[in-house]
């Protein structure tokens, strides 16, 4: 497996794929949850503020899928300064894993997660991407690591021609984008979100996080006669 | 105006109207929405038509054919969704909550139907997942000041947004029997969204005719968008808004910025 080498502490079996396939969507989940995220823009927090529920993986595998590019670097051995996974999960996972038909991995135990870092792009393939979902070991950030995965994507954003590449960015993460080249935007537009909320828990509005969101009434057709 | 960082291009005139940037331009390509990952499109001309009609399992035959000469790239894209992978089995939620109504939900609706006074029909309907015309949607494009952009460029774009909804313009006279026959049929406004299919959505490239504006019908097309992206559980809706569009989005419920979320943008450094 190759070294990332060049500025920063020199991490020895590291590897940086953009196979999805080499993502173990268990590991995702942690890694993004131990970095405070659950895929979900408005998480619901506990009181200590951690996530109160990591995402879940079925549904973290199908945005993987539906993700233009996947970039994950992977670690051969124990994380220095420790572990991001609790050992009830590892325990868990270790049990998916043997009960999984297809699992490569034949139920051998591995005692330590290998996923480091992890960053995705969405995509229309042509003219627009997004970034989503960056997130490195907490234990081995401000190493370059995130920016590895960054650049990585970015060429392979630009491999297919897309140029226009934005990412919704947090406080907390805009220096690290700002670093790798991300600005306002030149065009001056606003970024915005849907955020329309419902009082009232019914067939009109749905929970995602902390916010329960109106959903706009179907379009009927009108008659107009004049 | 194309800055020389950027190949985006879109904006910059102040005909710019009900746009979420970037304004789209040249051809346009339906989208699937509900279908998944397993329906292709192939493209086939006819009378000098650019249509998509969706081909299911015969990808291989016409889909290679068409893009052979537009994307390679896309290649991953396209094995990741048919290739075993054995240890990430895919399989698609059952969406339970849109099976009883999935057919209306992707028919066409009526919005407006007037009477002209020489007797025919026009009708203004919505299609969450109609073909659009290429051509059309250039015209289109044109009419609301936006710079030319590859028409491959935004095929391709179409091809891959999650969903591309649009507003057309239907005339239709009655015949001597009842019926009605359809004698014009003209794109008036589209609205399209890229997605992950499970968490986000950006909508993009949001217009409508200059003639058909102040009626309601942007607001349809976005809340109709909104409404299919919240009802298939995607819950982070984004857009990147123009100054003078950014109060017509707030009106239909987005905020700016919300609790500190900003949007980044790359610049190239050469």
């Amino acid at each position: 497996m190759a070294s990332l080498s060049g500025g920063g502490v020199l991490l020895p079996q590291t590897s940086i794929s953009v196979k999805k396939d080499a993502v173990d969507v268990e590991e995702l989940s942690a890694l993004l949850a131990a970095t405070g995220q659950n895929c979900l823009r408005f998480p619901v927090l506990r009181a200590d503020g951690s996530l109160a529920e990591p995402v879940d993986t079925s549904k973290l595998r199908l945005a993987l899928q539906h993700s233009t590019v996947v970039v994950s670097i992977h670690l051969r051995g124990p994380i220095p300064g420790g572990d991001y996974m609790l050992r009830e999960e590892r325990e868990q996972q270790e049990e998916t894993r043997k009960n999984t038909a297809f699992s490569l991995r034949l139920g051998r135990a591995r005692a330590f997660p290998s996923l480091i870092a992890f960053g995705r792009a969405i995509s229309d393939h042509s003219l627009t991407a997004s970034i989503h979902d960056m997130a490195v070991a907490p234990s081995l950030q401000r190493q370059g690591i995130g920016r590895r995965v960054l650049e990585r994507l970015l060429r392979e954003l630009g491999r297919r021609g897309i140029s226009d590449i934005s990412a919704l960015t947090t406080t907390e993460q805009r220096p690290f984008f700002a670093a790798c080249g991300f600005g306002d935007d030149e065009l001056n537009s606003t970024t915005m979100l849907y955020t329309r909320g419902s009082l009232s828990a019914d067939n009109n509005s749905m929970e995602f996080g902390r916010k329960r969101l109106l959903v706009p009434v179907a379009l009927k057709s009108v008659h107009v006669h004049n | 105006m194309m800055t020389s960082a950027t190949s985006r291009a879109y904006l910059g005139t102040s005909c710019l109207i009900w746009s979420s940037r970037p304004p789209c331009q040249g051809a346009c390509f339906i989208q699937s929405s509900k279908r998944g990952i397993n329906s292709f499109y192939q493209v086939s001309g006819t009378n000098s038509q650019n249509f998509l009609i969706p081909t299911f399992g015969s990808y291989k035959k016409g889909l290679y054919r068409r893009r052979s000469k537009v994307i390679a790239h896309s290649w991953d894209s396209l094995r990741s969704g048919f290739v075993k992978q054995p240890s990430t089995i895919v399989t698609e939620p059952k969406d339970e909550e849109l099976s009883d109504d999935t057919a209306a939900h992707d028919a066409e609706v009526v919005i407006i139907e007037k009477l002209q006074p020489d007797g025919t029909m026009e009708k203004i309907v919505f299609s969450p997942n109609e073909g659009v015309d290429i051509q059309e949607l250039e015209r289109l494009c044109l009419k609301v000041g936006w710079p030319k952009r590859a028409p491959s460029k935004v095929e391709t774009a179409l091809k891959n947004s999650f969903m591309v909804a649009s507003l057309c313009l239907i005339k239709e006279i009655s015949q001597p029997d009842g019926s009605s026959v359809e004698v014009k049929r003209e794109l008036i406004g589209m609205a399209r969204a890229t997605s992950d299919h499970v968490f986000n959505a950006t909508i993009w490239d949001v217009l409508v005719d200059p003639l058909y504006q102040g009626q309601g019908l942007g607001k349809a097309l976005v809340e109709q968008m909104i409404r299919a992206l919240l009802r298939r559980n995607i819950g982070n809706i984004t857009l990147f808004a123009d100054s003078q569009v950014v109060d017509f989005y707030k009106n239909l419920g987005f905020e700016p910025d919300p609790e500190g979320i900003k949007g980044m943008f790359w610049y190239p450094r050469f």
